[in-house]
């Protein structure tokens, strides 16, 4: 399956991005640099914030790299992911190096224009890209705040003072002069400046509640993986608001503020980092239990795996047969009637369903991660799928034996009853009738007709008692073995004293008469055990040859249990009887 | 003596009631199901009843369940179960309620007008009467063990401990002294360690018992 393994380096695998992941790469390497020697701040903090944003930048094409790769396999499972956290991490990432440009002394208009321009826009990219990560569709609201910050941070703060900004009115002799200058307008610079600075004090604290709100809302699983982005995102954003605090009331820039910033970036970086590995690890995980799997087939334990990787205790899996039934792992029907609606997830694989998740509502809000999860697990789920299948049809021919061994002792059962009903009536009623004539006028011719009568009715009552005695379903197996006991030769050591289900009372005590030797004596010991009946039969006919014991055998076989004989008169049974 | 028949099967019913005719008891009424022949017991009060065990709905069991009805809450009554199972459990489910007063006898031995009046006047007498086919099955697959320790008079008087007589019935079943009869079921009862119950119904239980244990 397509799924199965996900990309290891983006450019091997994934051709589309690699132009873009270079030229970003470049951009970001000369925008360091270049920061690097026109910034007039220390050095640590500079190198601080260049290794923020190259790590950045390097993470976000990792992550677009990846979830490409990713994207492919989810769609062809039937999910559908977004795509541009990666992208949007870069982003922010490249912002956050061209920020310091602003500064006319870069000597280089383009790079100073983009400089003005980006100069805010790191936060609103990374709180986007956190609210993305890893492949999940923004709600309306979030669309709604990061619009304002986008608004605010490029338009108030980016485009709006570019436009009203003349270095040379502010002194700058040597600065490159501004092309987008449109009016020289030094208030009108100052005001949009601080009407900007009070904007992002507001827009920042609001991303980073609904950072927060996304989180409480999202599943466990998806929980775990955007929970350290989301916290390091926060932190970032809340450093902004702060650093926006001080520049409306000193005025300065704080140093110390941008090495701290420069670190919650680094922190963004390294908590992409954290879910790579993590997912490696679930890989692993899984990959582990295919072979597990391969190895001894355990219904369940591909459920368990998923249920504790997702974080949902209540989810079941469910298998489409090719003849349109549904059954779980060990090919029982599944019940999926009634299930609300975005609770049953199908997987998919060349367009083929191979299983469906039943799970907790919103578990699979984030197709990427879903997506991510199914490739691990796609080679166990389709091997259990086949198993399912093949448990199935196990299934089916058990029944099918069942029903006609039900079948055949209900034709049994209804001779039995014919005669019972016909025969041995009119022959009682027959003995009556001579045994009243005899009162009036005994003879010897009928006394001697009385007599054979009397064994004519004895043999069809050994004959309508048939191979089920009625004792058999009136008060179970041990009444019915001691009966046999008392007109066969059968020694009890112990036997069950409660009822068990007929089908099974039936089999077990079809097993024993059949197992009744021509001489010597049919020793039963019969027990429950661990919610099975088990019978040992020593002494028992040798039915290898005949048709018997593969009747007995299908008996025991149709109610899912095992006969075992030895050859030399020793027979276990084993059946389940719950 | 008032005798009531339940079978559902009316050419049994008639066939019983001739022959309980002929032997010289009173036949009081028929019924065909256990509800009409509760009926009958309580308008008619009779001395005995005949009951078929296999009767309407199920077929099985009805018998010993309107017959325990009956011994309960007619005490003196005699109830007399007829059945083509020679299933020594069913017998044993009927006497363990109600021994006095209760028998179990295979149908087709009661066309002996000789066996069928002996029993009915035994259950009136308070008797429990069990069927000597049975009896004498369970007997039979015990040769190896400590019946076998018995004398040939001894498994003759066990046999017919078992079918519900008493010491005085043995007495007069195998022409033999009350006394003699009473040594017997004493050795009897010692060497196959039964409880020496003075209570008779215990008796049979406990005799039965012993001998549809499996060895």
């Amino acid at each position: 399956m397509s799924l199965a393994r996900a990309p290891r380096s983006p450019f091997r695998r994934d051709p589309a991005p690699r132009g873009a992941v270079l030229t970003v790469a470049a951009a970001g390497a000369g925008a360091g640099l270049a920061g690097l020697t026109v910034n007039g701040a220390g050095t640590l903090d500079a190198a601080a914030g260049l290794a923020a944003g190259w790590m950045l930048i390097a993470t976000g094409l990792l992550q677009w790299a990846r979830s490409a790769g990713l994207r492919d396999a989810a769609e062809k499972a039937g999910l559908r992911p977004v795509i541009y956290a990666g992208p949007l991490l870069a982003a922010s990432g490249l912002a956050w190096l061209v920020a310091p440009w602003n500064t006319p002394a870069i000597g280089f208009t383009p790079a100073f224009l983009a400089g003005l321009i980006l100069y805010a826009a790191a936060p609103p990219l990374l709180a986007h890209a956190a609210l993305a990560f890893p492949g999940r569709r923004l709600s309306r609201a979030e669309a709604c705040v990061l619009g304002l910050a986008y608004a605010s941070a490029i338009g108030v703060l980016g485009v709006g003072p570019t436009l009203v900004f003349d270095p040379v009115t502010l002194g700058c002799v040597s600065c490159p002069a501004n092309p987008l200058l449109a009016a020289d307008a030094p208030g009108a610079y100052t005001g949009l400046n601080t009407a900007g600075i009070w904007l992002a004090i507001a827009w920042a604290p609001a991303l980073i509640a609904a950072l927060i709100v996304q989180l409480a809302r999202c599943g466990p699983a998806l929980r775990a993986v955007k929970a350290p982005l989301t916290v390091t995102a926060a932190c970032y954003l809340a450093l902004v608001t702060w650093d926006g605090r001080l520049s409306l009331d000193a005025g300065f820039y704080g140093a110390y503020l941008h090495t701290a910033e420069a670190v919650a970036l680094a922190a963004a970086s390294a908590a992409v980092w954290w879910t790579w590995l993590a997912a490696r690890r679930t890989r692993g995980e899984m990959a582990r239990l295919v072979v597990e799997l391969a190895a001894a087939p355990t219904p369940g334990k591909l459920r368990d795996m998923l249920a504790a990787r997702l974080g949902d205790p209540t989810l079941r899996l469910a298998y489409p047969l090719p003849d349109g039934r549904v059954v779980d792992a060990g090919g029982r029907p599944a019940a999926l009637g009634g299930q609300p609606a975005g609770t049953v997830t199908s997987l998919s694989r060349d367009d083929r369903e191979i299983a469906l998740v039943i799970h907790r509502a919103g578990l699979f809000d984030d197709p990427a991660l879903a997506g991510q999860i199914v490739a691990g697990s796609s080679l166990a789920l389709e091997n259990e799928r086949l198993q399912a299948e093949l448990n199935a049809r196990l299934a089916e021919l058990r029944a099918s034996r069942a029903r006609v061994a039900e079948a055949a002792d209900e034709e049994r059962r209804r001779r039995e009853r014919d005669l019972h009903d016909g025969a041995q009536q009119h022959l009682t009623a027959l003995l009556f009738a001579l045994g009243a004539a005899r009162a009036k006028a005994d003879s010897a011719a009928l006394e001697n007709a009385e007599a054979e009568l009397r064994t004519a009715a004895a043999e069809l009552r050994d004959l309508a008692r048939g191979i089920f005695p009625a004792v058999l379903a009136d008060e179970g197996l041990a009444a019915a073995v001691q009966s046999l006991a008392e007109r066969a030769p059968v020694r009890i050591v112990a036997l069950p004293a409660r009822r068990l289900r007929p089908a099974v009372e039936t089999a077990a005590y079809f097993v024993i008469a059949r197992a009744v030797p021509e001489s010597g004596e049919l020793t039963v010991a019969a027990a429950i055990r661990d919610r099975r009946l088990e019978i040992i039969l020593e002494g028992a006919a040798d039915l290898g040859g005949g048709g018997d014991l593969s009747g007995a055998r299908d008996r025991v076989a149709a109610q899912d249990g095992d006969l075992a004989a030895d050859g030399n008169g020793l027979i276990t049974v084993s059946l389940p009887c719950g | 003596m008032r005798v009531v028949i339940a079978d559902d099967e009316a050419l049994l019913r008639e066939g019983l009631a001739m022959l309980l005719d002929q032997a010289g008891f009173t036949v009081a009424g028929k019924a065909a199901n256990p509800a009409e022949l509760r009926r009958l017991v309580a308008t008619e009060r009779p001395d005995a009843a005949v009951v078929d065990i296999k009767m309407p709905p199920t077929h099985t069991d009805e018998g010993i369940v309107a017959a325990q009805e009956i011994l309960d809450a007619y005490p003196g009554t005699g109830v007399l179960v007829l059945s083509h199972y020679m299933e020594s459990g069913y017998a044993m489910r009927l006497l363990e309620g109600h021994p006095g007063g209760a028998g179990y006898l295979l149908k087709e031995r009661v066309s002996s007008i000789a066996v069928l009046a002996d029993a009915l006047h035994r259950l009136a007498e308070g008797e429990c009467v069990i069927d000597p086919t049975i009896v004498s099955r369970l007997i039979a697959r015990r040769e190896h063990d400590r019946l076998a320790e018995l004398s040939q008079r001894e498994r003759e008087v066990l046999a017919l401990m078992a079918e519900g007589r008493s010491n005085l019935g043995i007495s007069q079943e195998l022409s033999l002294s009350p006394k003699t009869v009473e040594a017997h079921v004493g050795s009897i009862l010692l060497k196959l360690g039964l409880d020496g119950s003075p209570d008779i119904h215990r008796r049979v239980l406990a005799v039965l018992a012993f001998l549809r244990s499996a060895s």
